[in-house]
């Protein structure tokens, strides 16, 4: 049995990062590694947890999610990171320079089934 | 004033004919020959032509002073002409007189054409005529048998009349051979003086004074030069040809003069008449302080000429139209004619003197100067309220930006997030129920049933927030019902209150509501707060008072949202104002003009 894929969740909502927390624990072979509501918290985050799988909403005060994406890129490119946001990906043109290395999901399309086809895209 | 000035004028005239009448009679009876109505029209034409310019003068308000003077000068020189006489009083009395021509003329000459001497050397050489007149001329009359001819004043050569007021035995050398010669030398070099002064006043004065002045400086210039000639042919040759010649060009030197008087005052008149018509022409349409002075300097070709205004209302000062407190330029003497508005000192116009008592200036000039500055304070008005306007508006449409924003935070970071997990968890609890991890509950379902009311009710109370529905069923329904749900307890009197036009009702609804949510937020200690509509007068009132702490609205001034609840009302004609003391609550008053219903 392989290791738990350790995912970290990033998002200024706390309704989200509930959500994101059930989710996680109903996917087998998931597991949470924290969370944080802000770039600068996640950027320590990661540092200090080191997860396999980040999920990062695109709209938060201060960093947003696509900056963010592009730091963890150069500095963890072994971490997988995903964009994820209420709007739809026409809305959020700057991450479209990403969409090879970071993928773009829908919050509402959350769910066990899109966490496992992420790893299995991305991941290893 | 007018009616006495005329029945003065017409004096003079009347009086002046009688004395004209006169010489001609004194002269057709005493004339020894040759052409005696030619001689007597000359005597007379110098009572009557000095008279007459006289009178004109008088009509024109700078020149009273020197036209009343002028008349008095003709009515003495009348007493010059006496001299043509045969008989010996009169002719003695004549002779004596003509003394004081020379002085009188010295004096009208320098006093044109204001009837004051100007300087101190003016009266300077006036009172030294007079010491002449009184020191080597009067004392004469008793000490001589004939008086010195030929003479301007008396065409008889060997056969004139005794002097009747001799009074010693016999004539001493000493006037023939010291006074005479002396006395008739100052004369000339006093007449000198006088066109020197003249011609310097010239080269020293404005345009105006310049063009009234010439025609008296050539006359003037041109009696010394006869004068000076007649004492050298006289000493030279006294039986010469030549003397008879210029002693009528010295007698016909008087009306000469006053007609060099008229041709200056005339040169005046119409040149003010001009200024003034110029003056119209070039003001533009909305003159400024600034286009009034150069319209007026050019018109009046007083390029010196400055306008300073009175800034501040008591203890103010002078200044120009940049501010900068206004000195006179020193040098040339200026006048300074006030302008006031309605009993309030408004400009002041410094300039050539010669303008200062010309009616006609002095109107047109302060007229225009009300005007203008009327206009340009209305100009500054209408820009100050416009700036206000513009910018009410930017903040509106700020305000407007900034609802928007807002709204779109609100649903983003309420409704949307909610019914994106609500979402999330429906799929999940469908796999669960698939994959048989969890067993149906229906309690799972109600729980869900739940978030989605959460979800409704943050979308109402958004939606609300944006137009309360209640707000289409009126001002009042919409009131009573922001009243219900505040954190305050709230009443609201709003008796008689119908409907008004849509915005007038928002308006009024949202700074009521402004109102109260400040009484919630800041008014510490309050209990209650009241909200009393009602409308008289043409005006729709409302008041929002709280029982809360209360502050001072003098020091702590106004916040975004007391600016956005001015703006609200403004675009709907009404006004705001705010009543409040430490310890005595908070009142929000505000009036609008409503259409009579």
């Amino acid at each position: 049995m392989d290791p738990a894929v350790r995912v970290l969740t990033v998002d200024d909502q706390p309704l989200f990062r509930g959500i994101a927390r059930e989710v996680i624990d109903a996917t087998p072979g998931f597991e949470v590694a924290g969370e944080a509501s802000n770039g600068e918290e996640a950027l320590t985050a990661v540092e200090t947890l080191s997860p396999q799988l980040v999920l990062l909403d695109v709209r938060m005060p201060g960093m947003n999610g696509v900056e963010v994406a592009q730091r963890l890129t150069a500095s963890h490119p072994e971490t997988v990171v995903v964009l994820i946001s209420v709007e739809e990906a026409a809305d959020v043109p700057s991450a479209a320079s990403l969409t090879e290395r970071v993928p773009f999901v829908r919050k509402r399309d959350f769910g066990p089934g899109l966490l496992r086809r992420l790893w299995a895209a991305y991941g290893q | 004033m007018a009616g006495s000035d005329e029945r003065v004028g017409i004096a003079a005239a009347a009086l002046g004919a009688v004395l004209c009448a006169i010489t001609v009679w004194v002269t057709v009876e005493g004339a020894p020959g040759g052409h005696p109505w030619l001689e007597a029209l000359a005597r007379a034409s110098t009572v009557g032509v000095p008279i007459a310019v006289g009178i004109y003068a008088r009509g024109r308000p700078p020149f009273r002073r020197f036209g009343t003077l002028l008349i008095a000068a003709g009515f003495a020189w009348f007493l010059s002409t006496l001299a043509a006489s045969s008989e010996s009083l009169p002719y003695s009395v004549g002779r004596v007189a003509s003394w004081a021509v020379e002085v009188g003329l010295l004096y009208v000459v320098l006093a044109f054409p204001t009837g004051r001497l100007p300087a101190r050397v003016d009266r300077l050489i006036v009172g030294s005529a007079v010491l002449t007149l009184l020191l080597l001329y009067l004392p004469t009359m008793f000490l001589v048998e004939q008086y010195p001819s030929p003479s301007p004043y008396a065409m008889c050569d060997s056969d004139c009349p005794a002097n009747a007021f001799m009074l010693a035995g016999s004539e001493p050398a000493f006037v023939a051979d010291v006074v005479r010669p002396l006395r008739e030398l100052l004369t000339v070099c006093f007449f000198a003086a006088a066109a020197v002064r003249l011609g310097y006043r010239m080269s020293s004065a404005g345009h105006l004074t310049r063009r009234t002045l010439a025609p008296v400086f050539t006359v003037a210039s041109a009696r010394v030069g006869v004068m000076a000639a007649t004492v050298a042919v006289r000493a030279v040759d006294p039986g010469a040809a030549l003397v008879p010649v210029l002693s009528w060009l010295l007698t016909l030197a008087v009306p000469a003069m006053a007609i060099a008087f008229l041709v200056g005052l005339g040169r005046w008149r119409l040149f003010v008449g001009g200024a003034v018509q110029r003056l119209a022409g070039r003001l533009p349409p909305h003159p400024g302080p600034d286009d009034l002075r150069v319209a007026l300097a050019d018109a009046f070709e007083d390029p010196g000429l400055e306008i300073a205004y009175w800034i501040g209302d008591g203890d103010g000062h002078w200044a120009d139209a940049a501010e900068i407190p206004y000195l006179p330029p020193p040098g040339a003497p200026r006048s300074v004619t006030e302008v006031h508005d309605g009993g309030r000192k408004v400009a002041a116009i410094v300039h050539d003197p010669a303008l200062a008592e010309e009616r006609a200036f002095v109107g047109a000039a302060t007229s225009y100067a009300v005007i203008t500055f009327d206009n340009h304070r209305l100009s500054a008005q209408a820009a100050a309220l416009l700036r206000q306007v513009a910018d009410s508006r930017a903040r509106i449409q700020a305000t407007a930006d900034d609802e928007r924003r807002r709204i779109e935070r609100d649903l983003h970071d309420g409704a949307q997030q909610r019914l994106v997990a609500l979402r999330i968890k429906l799929m999940l609890t469908a796999d669960q129920l698939d994959d048989g991890s969890r067993d149906g509950d229906p309690a799972l379902l109600r729980t869900l049933g739940d978030e989605v009311d959460t979800a409704l009710d943050e979308i109402r109370s958004l939606a609300h927030g944006i137009y309360p529905a209640t707000l289409d069923r009126g001002l009042v329904e919409a009131l009573r019902s922001a009243a219900l749900q505040g954190p305050l307890p709230i009443v609201v009197h709003a008796a008689g209150i119908g409907r008004y036009p849509r915005e007038l009702e928002t308006a009024v609804y949202f700074t009521c509501l402004e109102a109260l949510q400040n009484a919630a937020k800041h008014a510490s200690g309050a209990t209650a707060a009241v909200v009393d509509v009602a409308e008289e007068a043409g005006e729709l009132r409302f008041e929002v008072r709280d029982d809360g702490a209360g502050y001072d609205p003098a020091t702590a001034g106004e916040g975004m949202g007391l600016t956005s609840m001015r703006d609200r009302l403004a675009a709907v004609g009404g006004r705001l104002t705010i009543v409040s003391s430490p310890g005595h609550g908070t009142r929000v008053r505000a009036v609008i003009p409503v259409e009579p219903r």
